[in-house]
């Protein structure tokens, strides 16, 4: 094809600024206005990418979102996979590149595939490659490989550049992906003449409107069209005064991709490639003024690089001066593409011929076509397409309608070209109409489905209603906005003098009465003759050589391939749609689906609308996950939560963790050139010979005050809570009414009837949940239950000079034993901090927990670290505190509490009252459950240590036990690690029967590649790999012992 | 801890910020759940009164009052007089009555100048500002974190548990800035 710029046609062109780009490793130039698509074209570049199955080589079909051949890979500015050509706005430094070739699109090796076809039909992959069941590892990484269209590349750019602190950082990296929710009266999506008339009657009356259109400017399809002069001019007139008003929010280049529940829509506003918005819109009333999408024929060979929709030619042609062909064959079975070729050949573009599906043709358009010397081929079709390696001639026969199928009556006569230009109708875009909820229903005069009823606040109109001309779209735009505002409780009456303001002047679009609101069907089948927008379905053309005729570009499907469907007995189109992925690609089927349904109907003997229509789905057009998830780069991806000393922890080197309900925890503090396991050593041994101090803000914390504290507390716990004295604590455990422990803690009594509980971090949020459904729900009790995790900083000191570092930080609180003994509470202050401490212990040692207002905590934890610098204080954290209560033998929710064990699996019957009335699982552990889970099984899982036959090999948390055969499972790690306080390894597992099993030996799995902590002679740390042995299994030994490995007698924690 | 959360909200080096986002001076902030016939004493006695009104708040000389749920409410006075009022709410309104429980600590609060509240907010809260008029609070998601949304003459107020405070400003910051 000799394609050119036309030298003064292209309104959306800015020809003073010349844009240079990358395609294929070739430099281009185009214009500031162009898509990728119009500069290619005007560049001469015909191949734009290969096809999803057969790897055919595919030009541009399209102009807008519909395109269904021409997906690029973006490389820069910002990477993107599956970009649409047609869409790609034309930017300094754009690289793209053909996606589903090599070496490239001309010549791909991928092509053997099209010469394979017939091994791969449709739904090849329900019959072949399914045996010999051995070769399916063979043949998948093959079929995986050549699947898929593009591949996601991750920016470049350090996640520093990244970084959404840093402006100017950000902007280096090219721009930014955002979310916006914005909520409108009435939401209008699509600007065309529609849309614009919709827009001004909406926006006259100062409720919030929202305009979304896909396009930069105004317009819709008429800036593409032919004559469509007066009413741009209008369109433009109208946008100016629709813009002077603050009420009015005009989003650009946005594609509104989903319609969903309560009149919520997304849209993406796209400005440039690497600068998106994601809209969230809640509108509470919708106009759908989205037009139509042009409908490709099915013949053969019509996905030939130089096929193209003729309204795509057109608009080519009108908005970016391109000429796509200098030759064109028009093939139409209806009036709209005799308009684009009479402008094309206004404009000196030669007609080869126009080819019509139809016998009976309107009188007006031949006598125009006739005037014009163009010659005209009523009632044939393209038999045959030369297009190796470019597009040179159609074959066009002559055919006839014989026992209700078309078949060729005459022979086949040639036409050179170097353009086919198609139009098998239009369909309205009732996407979003149907995503709604909405109901379509085929209209026969238009051969296209249109919206039927609504079910939300949602108004189609214009072409997308079924209406194709400008007066036709601009009445039903009126009118739409018109029912929008009156559904929004305006009066009808306000609207008639306001109406006749806004006509244009250079022709009268009819102004809609008040009693015409409703008068809008298309549907009415009146035979006005001739009526120009009739046409002549032509779903099955005459193949006499059988070669391809494409119905869904996107993914490959043919016409043989729905026969096939039908064949093989799946008439529902749902199914068709299944089996031959038709409408599945990434183009939705916004070009294939009717003409896959009215074949379907074709070929079973049905119509259209008995066929009905598949569903609809979100998004409309692809939309990326970057702009769906545009933080995921950045710290800012998700919420963390920092407690008040965070600060102190960053500063003094710590590693810090994200752990539970997203807090930011201490890991360790190494200090120079010390690994972890050293770390966390020297850390332990503070703890068990001087002290540690260390952050556990993020507990949950939860005061419970009322008149039924009593009673509602000794429900949830399975202790008994109302026995407490004031000052005084338990351990208590939560179960959930399965018996399961959900959560444990301590309780405190600070008053009559009121209480303080802590949960575990990660389970604050879902305590509270489940106390306020008790309180709300279950029980309706009389109590006030309030999370206060927020409100206290906790800091803990631990060892056995913890007591001596809080008085000399300095404390009204007396500490020793008889006066503040264990599981007990004061309030003083500490530090000259109002303060409560209490004396709980998670580590096995002398330990106070010590609240203080939030703001307080820095300046508490600060004071104790000051004052205990003489007594040997380490800081310690989260990986110190998981040995210390492993060898303590204290359970932690998610390790041991994994959401099945029961109190007795875990060794703590002592915690559960069964002398109580009731409390919340308590029926669940007395049941007689038959079933070998049942809480009174004999082979559950019970809570033993191990210790490892070797004792510097560390287990696995998550390990297997496993059988003496090695065949069955018998239970797992909870927790393991090298012990520093007993110089060897521990372990915490789940044993089935484990507590009938101490001094067994079992069986633990060893992982591929698990690290063995061993220690030389000189006691320095060394690691090993251990790698699997000859039968995929390694195993080690251990011996079950009590899961208690410290201070059996509690003495230390007690003193 | 509130010089750090200050120092958070200077401009950058792109002098963006701003954006009329302030941090609040912390108040007393008390959490009260109490039936009917407290609220109504907790009137006589203290003159405050306590809206009944969902996802409204009422600003007194007293102390605000702030609709959290049925029975539920956030009083916020200066921290000069906090403690003074949290003692005479408690004494007023024993356990088996009520709860009165100091959360003054527990949240963190900026302002966000009415002009800039849509652009700004709306970036990561599904609320629709304009409807929010003088006395309408809202309890929503504002970057994917639950925040308490005050709407006063000329500005909205933004509370968030104060463990999110650094989460949340660098959130602001970002969106400020672009």
């Amino acid at each position: 094809m000799n394609s050119a710029r036309h030298a003064s046609i292209g309104s959306s062109l800015n020809r003073q600024v010349a844009v240079s780009f990358e395609f294929n490793g070739r430099r281009y130039t185009g214009f500031q206005g162009d898509t990728l698509a119009s500069a290619l074209l005007a560049n001469g570049v015909r191949v734009i990418a290969r096809s999803f199955k057969y790897h055919r080589p595919r030009g541009i079909l399209a102009v807008g979102v519909e395109e269904p051949n021409a997906f690029v890979q973006v490389l820069s500015p910002q990477p993107e996979p599956l970009a649409l050509a047609t869409t790609l706005k034309l930017e300094p430094g754009l690289r793209a590149v053909s996606v589903n070739c090599y070496p490239g699109p001309r010549f791909d090796i991928g092509a053997l595939l099209g010469v394979l076809h017939r091994l791969i039909p449709a739904g090849f992959y329900y019959k072949t490659f399914k045996s010999p069941g051995r070769g399916w590892p063979v043949y998948e990484p093959i079929i995986r490989r050549l699947a898929g269209l593009g591949v996601v590349r991750v920016s470049t750019s350090s996640p520093a550049q990244n970084n959404p602190d840093n402006t100017n950082n950000s902007k280096n990296a090219g721009g930014s992906q955002r979310q916006k929710f914005a909520h409108c009266d009435v939401l209008i999506v699509g600007c065309g003449p529609t849309g614009t008339a919709a827009a001004l009657i909406a926006a006259q009356k100062g409720v919030r409107v929202i305009i979304a259109d896909c396009q930069s400017i105004a317009g819709g399809s008429l800036p593409g069209e032919c004559y469509a002069g007066p009413a741009l001019s209008w369109i433009k007139r109208s946008h100016e005064s629709i813009k002077q008003q603050d009420n009015v929010q005009y989003l650009t280049d946005t594609q509104v991709f989903g319609f969903y529940e309560h009149g919520f829509l997304t849209a993406l506003q796209k400005n440039s490639p690497n600068n998106t918005c994601l809209w969230k819109i809640r509108a509470r009333q919708v106009v759908l003024a989205t037009g139509a999408i042009e409908r490709p024929l099915v013949f053969p060979d019509n996905d030939r690089p130089g096929v193209m929709l003729a309204s795509a030619a057109l608009a080519y042609l009108n908005q970016y001066g391109v000429i796509c062909g200098r030759r064109v064959v028009v093939f139409c079975n209806n009036n709209s593409a005799y308009h684009v070729a009479f402008q094309l050949h206004d404009q000196g573009i030669q007609i080869a011929a126009i080819v019509d599906t139809r016998s009976h043709l309107d009188p007006d358009v031949r006598s125009c076509a006739i005037s014009r010397g163009i010659v005209i081929k009523p009632g044939s079709t393209i038999v045959r397409v030369s297009a190796w390696p470019i597009l040179k001639a159609v074959g066009i026969a002559p055919i006839s309608c014989v026992n209700g199928k078309q078949g060729m009556v005459g022979a086949t006569e040639e036409f050179s070209c170097d353009l086919i230009a198609v139009s098998g109708g239009w369909n309205p875009s009732v996407h979003l109409h149907s995503q709604s909820g909405g109901q379509v229903r085929y209209n026969n005069r238009l051969a296209c489905f249109v919206p039927g009823r609504t079910a939300q606040a949602s108004h189609s109109a214009g072409a997308s209603n079924g209406a194709f001309n400008v007066e036709t779209c601009i009445d039903d735009g009126f009118r739409a906005g018109r029912d929008a505002l009156v559904a929004l409780g305006h009066k009808t009456k306000d609207f008639e003098l306001s109406l006749s303001q806004q006509s244009p002047t250079e022709w009268a679009p009819h102004t809609p009465k008040a009693d015409e609101t409703k008068k809008t069907d298309k549907d009415t089948n009146a035979t006005t003759n001739p009526d120009p927008l009739a046409i002549e379905p032509c779903w099955h053309l005459p193949n006499p050589r059988k070669h391809h005729g494409f119905v869904d570009f996107a993914n490959d499907v043919t016409q043989d391939d729905l026969a096939l469907a039908l064949t093989e007995g799946y008439e529902s189109v749902e199914l068709v749609k299944r089996y031959t992925t038709a409408g599945m690609g990434p183009d939705q089927g916004r070009t294939a689906n009717v003409n896959v349904i009215g074949l379907v109907a074709d070929l079973t003997g049905r119509t259209p609308d008995q066929v009905g229509t598949t569903t609809f789905r979100p998004p409309f057009a692809p939309v990326s996950f970057g702009a769906i998830a545009p933080s995921s780069h950045t710290p800012l991806i998700r919420p963390i939560r920092q407690t008040p000393m965070t600060g102190w922890h960053v500063e003094n080197d710590a590693v810090m963790y994200e752990s539970g309900a997203g807090w930011q925890r201490p890991g360790y503090y190494p200090r120079a050139h010390e690994s972890m396991a050293t770390t966390v050593e020297r850390e332990c041994l503070a703890v068990r010979l001087k002290a540690g101090i260390y952050d556990s803000s993020p507990l949950g914390k939860i005061e419970i005050c009322g008149p039924g504290a009593d009673d509602f507390l000794d429900r949830v716990y399975t202790c008994r809570v109302s026995r407490l004295k004031p000052g005084r604590g338990r351990y208590g455990l939560m179960l959930r009414e399965d018996g399961r422990l959900l959560d444990d803690g301590v309780v405190f009594k600070l008053g009559e009837n009121h209480y303080w509980l802590s949960t575990t971090s990660g389970n604050a949020d879902v305590v509270v949940a489940w106390l306020e459904y008790l309180r709300q729900v279950v029980w309706h009790a009389p109590v006030f239950i309030t999370s206060v995790t927020g409100q206290w900083a906790n800091t803990v000191v631990c060892g056995p000079l913890s007591r001596q570092i809080i008085e000399a930080t300095g404390t009204d609180i007396p500490l020793d034993v008889k006066a503040f003994p264990f599981m007990a509470m004061s309030y003083g202050n500490v530090a000259d901090l109002p303060a409560r401490v209490f004396r709980v212990s998670y580590t096995g040692e002398l330990s106070y927990e010590i609240n203080v207002p939030a703001r307080n905590g820095r300046a508490l934890w600060e004071a104790l670290w000051s004052a205990g610098q003489s007594f040997g204080l380490q800081a310690i954290g989260s990986e110190a505190n998981h040995v210390l209560r492993t060898e303590k033998g204290y359970i932690s929710i998610g390790h041991e509490g994994d959401g099945m064990a029961l109190p007795s699996d875990l060794g703590l019957d002592w915690a559960v009252d069964q002398t109580k009335s009731d409390f919340i699982g308590k029926r669940s552990l007395i049941t007689d459950d038959p079933e070998p889970d049942a809480p009174k099984a004999t082979h559950r899982p019970k809570l033993i240590g191990l210790l490892t036959t070797d004792p510097q090999q560390v287990l696995a948390e998550g390990s297997q036990i496993v059988s003496a055969n090695g065949c069955s499972s018998e239970g797992f790690v909870t927790a393991s690690m090298y012990s520093p306080t007993l110089g060897r390894s521990i372990a915490l597992a789940l044993l089935n029967d484990g507590k009938n099993r101490l001094d067994q030996l079992v069986q633990v799995t060893v992982q591929q590649d698990a690290t063995v902590h061993r220690r030389d002679k000189a006691n320095k740390e060394k690691t090993t790999k251990k790698f699997l042995n000859s039968n995929g299994l390694s195993l080690c030994q251990a011996k079950v012992c009590p899961p208690i490995f410290y201070d059996q007698n509690g003495s230390k924690l007690r003193g | 801890m509130a010089d750090s959360i200050h120092n958070m909200l200077e401009p950058n080096s792109s002098g963006t910020v701003g954006a009329g986002v302030e941090i609040l001076t912390p108040p007393t902030l008390i959490d009260l759940k109490a039936g009917n016939e407290v609220a109504e004493k907790i009137r006589e006695l203290n003159s405050i009164v306590l809206p009944t009104v969902p996802n409204k708040w009422v600003h007194q000389a007293s102390a605000d009052a702030i609709w959290i749920g049925p029975n539920h409410w956030l009083i916020r006075l200066p921290e000069s007089r906090g403690q003074a009022m949290l003692k005479r709410l408690q004494k007023l309104i024993p356990a088996s009555v009520g709860a009165a429980t100091d959360v003054s600590a527990a949240y963190t609060g900026v302002t966000v100048r009415r002009d800039h509240a849509i652009a700004l907010l709306s970036q990561g809260c599904p609320l629709d500002f304009f409807l929010m008029n003088n006395g309408d609070c809202a309890q929503s998601i504002l970057a994917r974190t639950s925040v308490l949304i005050l709407c006063t003459e000329k500005q909205f107020e933004v509370w968030f548990e104060q463990s999110y405070t650094n989460y949340m400003l660098r959130w602001l910051n970002s969106r400020i800035a672009q």
